[in-house]
């Protein structure tokens, strides 16, 4: 695999998670796999609905069962696969040597618990300490994590304090154990963008210095394209494409990476003239979007599954599941039939030039 | 703009909406205040008579302002008693009528040309005769330093405070016009949107819709008024009732306002509200939860689309989808406004969502507009030291991101409380130029910065 450095910290490894729910069995991941090396940040694009919350929760063991089950994969986690440690000894993991942030820091934090407190627990629960030495560690992870007047904010309760604050103190909470590992699910999207700022400038710092690798899930490309050095882009609980994010960003392969980064607002504003004067009455012509919706995954189409949105898709995406086809040197992989190296039609193939495109 | 009338009526120029009023400490400490020795630039070219003595530095009416109460009159003391001769409705004057110069100079320019005014174009002046047809071009939302003050109290004996949410803000919309108000969360958009449309009241200033004074309206005249401006939220799961079904949902507005005879001329609408949105008819039938993100957030557009407005203001519309879906909704509203001619204010802390749908952009830091101007030109030159803040803090969609990314060590969040807002600029305590002495002591106008530009800053030491 392209990605692994020699040791990676996390090797996720042909991950598939089904749910039960009234409508059906939902097929959640199909195996998902890919790796976190130590110190790097890797980032899960994709949109709502295509499993990045799931891949994220699943390292950890921590889906809703009994809807949720894991049916097969593994989760390498610095030598030892999380899916087949017992409850206690994956408790030591969690919050220790795995942080986690959750997108909605209000409904991760107790509302009836100073938030000083909170960020206490989580050090008292995996370290002896006294709640002198507790106290005086939440005083210093607030400094770290930039909240200002810690000693006056560690006594607030969570609705006390902004958006931009609580997710600090989340982070401080991930962080109170030092753990080689941070996985944060949408950190940063029920923030402004000022403060979004300074949250990614953050997790850049705690990376930098500390050394944490970080698995970071958002559905902004811009926002992994600014922290991410691997990019791991899901649709439908299957990775589609993955691979050094400077890369991936600049030569897109697959096609559902392609419009994704196109539906991106343009973020050069400084022409903003020039566009002005070539849209005429809307200051920018529409925007190239994904049309339609991710498909449900209690019957995901035929062949690939992006195939029913894709605007490039011949009549064989419907017939044929695509691999992952390695893009060549310095590249990642990408799952499409229509590339290079993607395995040839059986005969009688019926040229690709001849095909009409469906979009 | 201002040199071309002589003398210049004093309403001229919208550019003195907003005058820096003081803050209630200054007005109850100052008997007056003393106006700056150097006017922002731009201003030196404008006659004196822009700024009617007393009326742009220090209300007369305002020193009422009652520090500890909370059931403060709309209004009322924000236009003092000698001003009789502004009218009580803007309707009531023949457009394109010249103001005495006494008059307030709060009245947007007149436009009577292009169908869709162009702030670089020079807006006809209110002194030249009505051009025919001029009343309809008229501003379609008028906004006069509007304020909305929450008391807060800290504990039960606690002293009261108040929290300046909207502070002295003016601006109009024109038909068929999009005005962006961007800002952090906590400046004061989501307030303000929601006082305009008088969901909640504003404490001071003056709302004129289609020419109607709506700030002290009764329920009941509002009511037909309402049908004409609608507003679409941030989260569209949380504004659709879960228990009823879109038809329900969507039905509600056309029953409230008579829009329909009967039940087959309702979902005749229904329908057609929701192909305008882009939703098959058999939406009709579903309920909220079955539908996705991207699909509740049309069926929120439609609900407001079915009563047939003409201002829609837009409340984050976009900040709780997925990037691919803000494309599909942003796409949607823009055709929306192209075709149907919707007035449109849109709000988003997101500077690429605005600067993309709008028009003309307003930039909202504690309660205040610190900058405003046509969207290309504050594209093109960002004079408030915060709009570059917003600027800077835009995600670029780089492959060398990363690599550009810098390295920042001085981490602390950077915090403002609108309760107790910093004495003179309210950017004082961010403001890398802040100059001790004067910008933490006088409020900057908002005023352009080259006359005749439309883009206006408040900022005494604008990036130039």
């Amino acid at each position: 695999m392209s990605l692994a450095a020699a040791a990676p910290l996390l090797a996720v490894r042909d991950l598939s998670v089904k749910f039960a729910t009234e409508g059906g069995v939902v097929q959640a991941l199909s195996g998902v796999g890919f790796d976190v090396p130590r110190g790097k940040v890797v980032g899960l694009m994709g949109e709502s609905g295509c499993g990045k919350s799931v891949t994220a929760l699943s390292i950890v063991r921590l889906l809703p069962e009994p809807a949720g089950r894991i049916t097969s994969g593994s989760v390498v986690f610095d030598g030892t696969d999380l899916l087949a440690l017992r409850e206690r000894a994956l408790e030591s993991v969690r919050g220790k040597q795995i942080g986690f942030v959750f997108q909605d820091p209000l409904a991760s934090l107790n509302p009836v618990y100073r938030v000083g407190a909170q960020i206490a627990e989580a050090i008292r629960l995996h370290e002896r300490v006294s709640r002198g030495q507790a106290k005086a560690r939440v005083i210093e992870l607030l400094r770290r994590v930039g909240v200002p007047q810690p000693e006056e904010r560690a006594e607030a309760y969570p609705h006390e304090l902004s958006g931009g604050l609580r997710q600090r103190v989340m982070i401080a909470i991930a962080i109170a154990c030092s753990p080689s590992l941070l996985i944060a699910d949408e950190p940063t999207s029920a923030l402004d963008m000022v403060t979004q700022r300074q949250i990614v400038l953050l997790f850049h710092d705690l990376v930098r210095t500390q050394g944490t690798s970080l698995l970071l899930i958002a559905h902004d490309p811009a926002l992994l394209a600014e922290l991410a050095d691997d990019i791991v882009v899901l649709y439908a609980g299957q990775v589609v494409e993955r691979g050094p994010a400077t890369r991936l960003l600049a030569e897109p392969a697959h096609p559902y990476t392609q419009a994704l980064l196109r539906s991106v607002l343009p973020d050069d504003l400084t022409d903003i003239r020039a566009a002005v004067e070539a849209g005429g009455i809307a200051p920018r012509s529409q925007l190239p979007a994904i049309e339609g919706s991710p498909p449900d995954l209690r019957a995901p189409p035929p062949g690939c599954r992006f195939q029913p949105r894709c605007s490039v898709a011949i009549a064989r995406c419907e017939a044929e599941e695509p691999p992952l086809v390695q893009l060549g040197k310095g590249r990642g992989e990408a799952r499409c039939l229509l590339l290079p190296g993607a395995p040839a039609a059986p005969s009688p193939s019926p040229p690709r030039a001849n095909e009409e495109a469906r979009s | 703009m201002s040199d071309r009338d002589n003398p210049p009526p004093p309403d001229d120029d919208d550019a003195d909406i907003g005058t820096g009023r003081p803050s209630i400490d200054q007005i109850k400490s100052l008997p007056e205040i003393p106006r700056s020795e150097k006017p922002p630039p731009g201003d030196s070219e404008r006659p004196p008579s822009d700024y009617p003595a007393g009326l742009s530095d220090s209300p007369p009416g305002r020193s009422d302002y009652p520090a500890g109460r909370s059931d403060m009159p709309l209004g009322r003391s924000d236009y003092p008693a000698g001003r009789s001769d502004y009218p009580a409705e803007l309707s009531d004057r023949p457009p394109g009528h010249s103001s005495s110069p006494q008059g307030l100079s709060v009245r947007p320019p007149l436009i009577s040309d292009a169908p869709f005014p162009d702030d670089d174009k020079a807006p006809a002046s209110r002194s030249k005769p009505a051009a025919p047809g001029a009343v309809r071009t008229r501003p379609l939302l008028v906004v006069e330093r509007v304020s909305k003050v929450f008391p807060v109290r800290r504990g039960i004996f606690g002293k009261p405070q108040f929290l300046h949410a909207v502070e002295d803000v003016s601006f109009y919309l024109r038909r068929s016009e999009t005005l962006g108000i961007v800002g952090e969360s906590g400046s004061g958009k989501s307030t303000l949107a929601r006082a305009l449309l008088r969901l909640t009241e504003p404490t001071f200033g003056r709302i004129i819709f289609d020419e109607k004074d709506i700030t002290r309206m009764s329920l009941a005249d509002l009511r037909p008024m309402r049908r004409r401006m609608q507003i679409i939220f941030q989260d569209p799961a949380a504004a659709l009732n879960p228990r009823m079904t879109v038809r329900e949902c969507v039905a509600e507005g056309l029953s409230i306002f008579r829009m329909a005879k009967d039940d087959a001329e309702v979902d005749a609408l229904i329908e057609k509200a929701l192909s305008t949105v882009g939703l098959p008819a058999e939406t009709m039938a579903r309920f909220p939860h079955e539908l996705s993100g991207g699909q509740k957030q049309r069926v929120g557009i439609a609900r407001a689309l079915a009563v047939k407005p003409e201002l829609l203001v837009c409340d984050e519309p976009v900040s709780a989808l997925d990037v691919s879906i803000q494309a599909q909704i942003l796409n949607l509203l823009l055709r929306l406004q192209r075709d149907l001619g919707l007035s449109m204010l849109f709000i988003s802390h997101d500077l690429r969502v605005v600067a993309h749908t709008s028009h003309r952009v307003a930039v909202m830091f504690l309660g205040r507009i610190v900058e405003m101007g046509p969207t290309t030109a504050v594209c093109e030159k960002r004079y408030h030291p915060y709009t570059r803040a917003l600027f800077d803090a835009v995600p670029r969609l780089h492959a060398d991101a990363k690599a550009r990314l810098p390295i920042v060590t001085d981490l602390a969040a950077e915090t403002a409380s609108a309760v107790d807002p910093p004495k003179g600029c309210v950017y004082t305590t961010r403001c890398p130029r802040a100059e001790k002495g004067k910008c933490d002591v006088d409020t900057p106008i908002l005023a352009e910065v080259i006359p005749g530009s439309h883009h206006r800053v408040a900022c005494w030491h604008p990036e130039v």
